[in-house]
This record gives C-alpha cells, sequence and structure tokens, in this order.
C-alpha cells in the first residue's frame, strides 16, 4: 500500500510537470496584417473625402476569441492617411492567447477623431467623429507552424465612413465646380451619397437649377438627398459657360514679356507655364486674375530659362 | 559543421530546345542556417526553366534529417516535407523545384550548398495567385534587387512577408497602394520595395485578380559571340569541384574567344584570352557567386 501511494505520487508529479512543460510550449497567437487597402479606406462622412494625416484620425484594430463579445484592443492606435488619403499600414498584431496561431478569430477595426488616445475614450465626446468595420472573422497566421504561416490580412474588410458620434448619418457630395465651352455639350455631374442608416435607400432629387446670362453663363444646380432616418442634405455644383479666352498680344518689352488675351469681363483666369513641352508639368504664373474688361494682360520677366511656354486657364465660378 | 559537396555537377546541356539564350552560366551558394530558410533557385538545371529537382540541386551529401517543403498554392498550405536519410543517402520525395517558386529547407545545422546552372534570360514568367491567396515567389535570375526594379505586377493592397532566418519570424507586412508604391510599416524600406536577397523567397498575399509576373533579364554581352550561334563557340556548362572550375565549351570551327567573369552581372573581368578549346579551367573562385560569358576578343 505504501508502494502504491508513493507510484501514484510520483505519477501525478509527472503529470504536473508534462502540463507544465506543456503549457510552456503552447502554440504561439495568431497573427494578423493590420492595413487596408483603396477599396477599404476610411472616410469622413461629413465630407465625402477620404481621411488625412490632417484631420487627426486614429484607427485601433479590435480582437475577441471566436464566440466571444469581450473585443480587445490589439497593439496601439496608428493615425490614419499615411501613406494616403484613407489608408493605414502598421504591420503585424498578434492576438492574445485565447486564439492560437492558425485559429479563426473576430477582428474590427474602430477609427476616431478628437486626439483622444482611445476609441472608448473618443465615444464618451458625442461630437468628434467614429466609424467602425464590420466584424470580420479571419483565420490567423501561425507563427508556430511548421514552417511558419505568414499573417493574415483584415479579408472582407469594407470603406468605414466616420460620423459624428458614429450616428447615421447622411452627405450628398457634389463634384467640383467646372466650366464648359458656349455652343459645346456639357453636363452636371451626378452627386455622390454617403448614408450609414440601416435602410440604404435613398431618394436623390433636383431642389433647383438656377441659370444667369447666356455667353457667359453661370448655371448652378441643386441637389436633395433624404433617407429612410430622415436626414437631409443638399449640394450644388455650377458650371461656368463660356467661350474660351484667346491670345491677343505677346510683347517683349525690356526684359519683361506682357501677354494679352481675350476674356469676359467678371471671370476669373490662371495664367501657366512650362518649360519643356514635353517633360514639365504647367505651373501657376502667379495668382489667378479676375477680368475687368475684355482683355487682361499678364506679365513675366524673360529669366534664365531657355524657353518658357503659356497659357491661360477659366477657372470655374464658386458662387 | 559547414558541409562542402564534394562534387557539383552540372547539366550536359544535352537540349537547347526553348531555351532563350545559352550564353551564360553561373553558381550561387545557398546559404542555410539551423531552422526554417524560405529559398529558391535561380539558376536552371537543363534549360527548360522547369526540371530542377531535389536531387539535382541538393544531391546527396547532406545532413541527416534535412527537410524540404513546397508550397500548395491551390490548398494553401504546405506539402508534406522530403526528408533526407544520411543512412541511405535518399530524399523521401524528389519534389520539382521550379525556379521563381519558394521552398522552405528545414535544416538541423547550417551548411552551404553550392547551386551550379545555365542563367536563366528572356521574358520569365511566374504567376501571382491572386483572390488574397499567398504565393511563395522569387526573382528568376540570380539578382538581389527590389520588386520594383524587378518589375512586380502593381496589385493595391497586396502584402509581402519575408522570413528572417536569423531569428525565424516574419518582418511586418510590406502593403502596396496604388499611386504609393510599396509602405514599410518600420520605415526603412522605399517605395521600391525591399530588396530579394538572391536565392530568398517570398509570400505575397494578392487581393486582386491572378496575375502574371514577367521578368525580362538578359545578361549583357558586348561582342555578342557567346550568344551560342550554330557555329560560333558556345558556353555549354559549368562544373565546380572542391578547388577548380571547369567551363565546356562548344567550339567546333575553334573560333577564338574570351572567358569573362561577373559576381553581380554588372562588372565583367577577363579572365582568359584567345581560347579555342573545348575545356577551359581556373582556381575555383572565393566569392558566394560567379557568372561565366563568352565574348569576341
Amino acid at each position: 500500500m505504501r508502494a502504491f501511494f508513493k507510484s501514484s505520487f510520483r505519477g501525478f508529479a509527472a503529470s504536473w510537470w508534462l502540463i507544465g512543460a506543456l503549457n510552456a510550449w503552447a502554440a504561439p497567437p495568431g497573427t494578423v496584417t493590420f492595413a487596408n487597402n483603396s477599396s477599404s479606406k476610411i472616410i469622413n462622412g461629413l465630407t465625402g473625402a477620404a481621411v488625412t494625416l490632417s484631420d487627426n484620425v486614429q484607427a485601433a484594430l479590435y480582437w475577441a476569441p471566436a464566440g466571444s463579445s469581450s473585443f480587445k484592443q490589439l497593439g496601439a492606435a496608428i493615425r490614419v492617411g499615411n501613406p494616403l488619403s484613407g489608408l493605414f499600414a502598421a504591420g503585424t498584431r498578434m492576438t492574445g492567447s485565447a486564439t492560437a496561431g492558425g485559429a479563426t478569430a473576430q477582428f474590427q477595426v474602430r477609427a476616431w477623431g478628437g486626439g483622444y488616445p482611445t476609441f472608448e475614450q473618443a465615444q464618451v465626446d458625442g461630437s468628434v467623429l467614429l466609424g467602425w468595420s464590420a466584424i470580420l472573422l479571419v483565420a490567423t497566421g501561425n507563427p508556430g507552424a511548421g514552417p511558419p504561416m505568414p499573417p493574415n490580412s483584415l479579408i472582407g474588410l469594407n470603406t468605414i465612413v466616420l460620423t459624428p458620434g458614429g450616428l447615421q448619418w447622411l452627405t450628398l457630395v457634389c463634384a467640383s465646380n467646372k466650366t464648359a465651352v458656349c455652343s459645346t455639350a456639357w453636363d452636371f455631374d451626378e452627386p455622390a451619397v454617403i448614408d450609414t442608416c440601416t435602410n440604404s435607400n435613398v431618394n436623390v432629387s433636383i431642389l433647383s437649377t438656377v441659370t444667369n446670362g447666356t455667353c457667359p453663363q453661370i448655371i448652378t444646380r441643386t441637389w436633395e438627398a433624404s433617407d429612410a432616418c430622415n436626414r437631409t442634405s443638399t449640394c450644388f455644383q455650377t458650371i461656368t459657360v463660356a467661350m474660351p479666352p484667346s491670345s491677343q498680344i505677346v510683347n517683349q518689352v525690356d526684359g519683361t514679356l506682357e501677354l494679352v488675351y481675350t476674356v469676359d469681363p467678371g471671370l476669373t483666369y490662371q495664367l501657366q507655364y512650362k518649360i519643356n513641352l514635353d517633360q514639365y508639368p504647367w505651373t501657376n504664373l502667379g495668382n489667378p486674375v479676375t477680368a475687368t474688361n475684355a482683355t487682361v494682360m499678364f506679365n513675366d520677366s524673360v529669366g534664365p530659362d531657355s524657353q518658357r511656354f503659356y497659357r491661360i486657364l477659366l477657372l470655374p465660378v464658386s458662387p | 559543421m559547414r558541409l562542402k559537396p564534394s562534387v557539383l555537377v552540372l547539366a550536359t546541356a544535352a537540349s537547347l530546345a526553348g531555351r532563350v539564350q545559352a550564353a551564360t552560366h553561373g553558381y550561387v551558394q545557398l546559404t542555410l542556417t539551423n531552422g526554417y530558410n524560405f529559398s529558391s533557385l535561380q539558376l536552371d538545371w537543363d534549360g527548360t526553366l522547369t526540371n530542377n529537382t531535389i536531387y539535382s540541386t541538393f544531391a546527396t551529401n547532406v545532413p541527416d534529417g534535412t527537410k524540404i517543403y513546397l508550397w500548395d498554392i491551390t490548398n494553401q498550405v504546405f506539402t508534406a516535407p522530403s526528408v533526407y536519410s544520411a543512412a541511405s543517402r535518399t530524399w523521401s520525395l524528389n519534389y520539382t523545384l521550379p525556379l521563381g517558386q519558394g521552398f522552405v529547407v528545414q535544416a538541423a545545422q547550417p551548411w552551404t550548398v553550392t547551386l551550379v546552372g545555365n542563367i536563366p534570360e528572356g521574358f520569365l514568367t511566374n504567376i501571382v495567385a491572386g483572390n488574397n491567396k499567398l504565393s511563395l515567389l522569387s526573382i528568376m535570375p540570380p539578382l538581389g534587387v527590389d520588386l520594383t526594379t524587378r518589375q512586380f505586377p502593381e496589385t493595391d493592397g497586396a502584402s509581402l512577408h519575408l522570413f528572417r532566418s536569423t531569428n525565424q519570424t516574419y518582418s511586418d507586412a510590406f502593403t502596396y497602394f496604388t499611386g504609393y508604391g510599396w509602405f514599410d510599416p518600420n520605415g526603412v524600406v522605399n517605395t521600391n520595395g525591399p530588396v530579394i536577397a538572391i536565392t530568398r523567397a517570398f509570400f505575397v498575399r494578392n487581393p486582386g485578380p491572378d496575375r502574371y509576373w514577367v521578368q525580362n533579364f538578359v545578361v549583357p554581352l558586348i561582342n555578342s559571340q557567346g550568344s551560342g550561334g550554330s557555329t560560333g563557340p558556345n558556353l555549354r556548362s559549368l562544373s565546380l569541384a572542391n578547388d577548380v572550375a571547369s567551363l565546356r565549351i562548344s567550339n567546333p570551327k575553334t573560333v577564338p574567344y574570351n572567358i569573362e567573369f561577373s559576381t553581380n552581372f554588372v562588372n565583367w573581368t577577363t579572365v582568359a584570352t584567345h581560347q579555342t578549346g573545348s575545356i577551359w579551367k581556373e582556381a575555383r573562385p572565393a566569392s558566394a557567386r560567379g557568372f561565366y560569358r563568352l565574348e569576341s576578343p
């Protein structure tokens, strides 16, 4: 009997040693790459534009084991907008130990503005921009496999629209104002809709179209959008229809080039130049000029460039 | 222990069918550490670009228990390993090791193998699997350059992982963004992407559709005599012994030729002039890699 107990104790101790060893050799947690791409940008829902670094928006990766609703932030937050607007790339993140390498886990990207250190703190301030992705089920990479498997990507991540307090929001985004030539065909650009209402049916209608003049002609169209969450949003686009400015005189006087163009009074023009027609982009020469009569004159000093080429642009009106 | 295979055999160049060019041969040392090594072949056994095998590459002078895994792109898993037995001097599986596709060598101890073969030239094509699949790839010619220089397909959101043999972990992902280039979250690598070392493979995950990776590579030839014409001298093979490098040259009309040597395809040194014979030998170069070509005197 005594021998039996002794033997059992040895077996018990050996079992504990084995369990301890197994714990020490437990598979490392899973890995995932915390990054997005052009099809999953982070968007400012108020402007419809992709978030830039100056928006001071941060994003963090949240993780929960499969079947759990308890999400935890993985690693530090990252500024959105680096390297390009709406984008971020923060390298590999490792899950908690509850997700072994290679296992599927839940991930969510949460983003916020206002400079708060965490998403939770930003939530308290109901006015800052907030947004989050759907919960993604992703099979993690397995650094403990033989050979090791690389981190997975956040497959299924879609665009995240940030709104004040993360509330449902409707934004109608019109295209930039533009110009057209008299007696040529042109049209307004259809506005884009950003809507976070659960029912995504949005009605977009033309509220008004206001026309002033003939040629030049200023036409402004205003649209209104309304959604099922009883939100409305308006925006407008203005088209400046005019004859293109034409060059009238080019003179050189004492080392200064005088360029005179025929224009429409009241419209605004920008002179540009380039040094090589094949290689250089056009560069603005001075500030835009609003014409006060039928001609406008620009001056340029003849400098060290062996040649310069000029053009004049009609700028769209901004009412 | 550092093993040196006693005899390094190279192609007999039995057939040149399908070859783009047969002008240049070389050797590259594949240095393996204990643990996993993500490797690739960049010299061609027989001119087909596809017939390199474990036996033709590693032969049978390998540390016992060495394993080689391939990447199963369809099932997105590593294959069962081919395991080397020193006792029987056999591999359990003789996998094919195509150029441009990576494989993993699991070594129990550090060792080095010298790979010898034809340098692939022309338009070399690899497939980068899409739909978020991982591909284990390498640059096809023996060049240590960045991905942009090698015309790697540009796919927004593609992520690239390098395996660091020294600490046996993956690098942070390098991500490709359209309109920017490759982004390194650690800010070390520029937008051309990381330099892929010679004989090293990398994983890339491509969220877009399948893409072809076409790499155009031609060894610069000044006088172009060695390009394998029907009557001019033609470099047929290179073999390396412990202390001797031997070239076999086909030269039926005994046209004189020079032999040039380079370690980087850029700087070439003339190592023999006005040769006409069919075999030429020199002391084995001490460099970790080297390439030979023929030129007109």
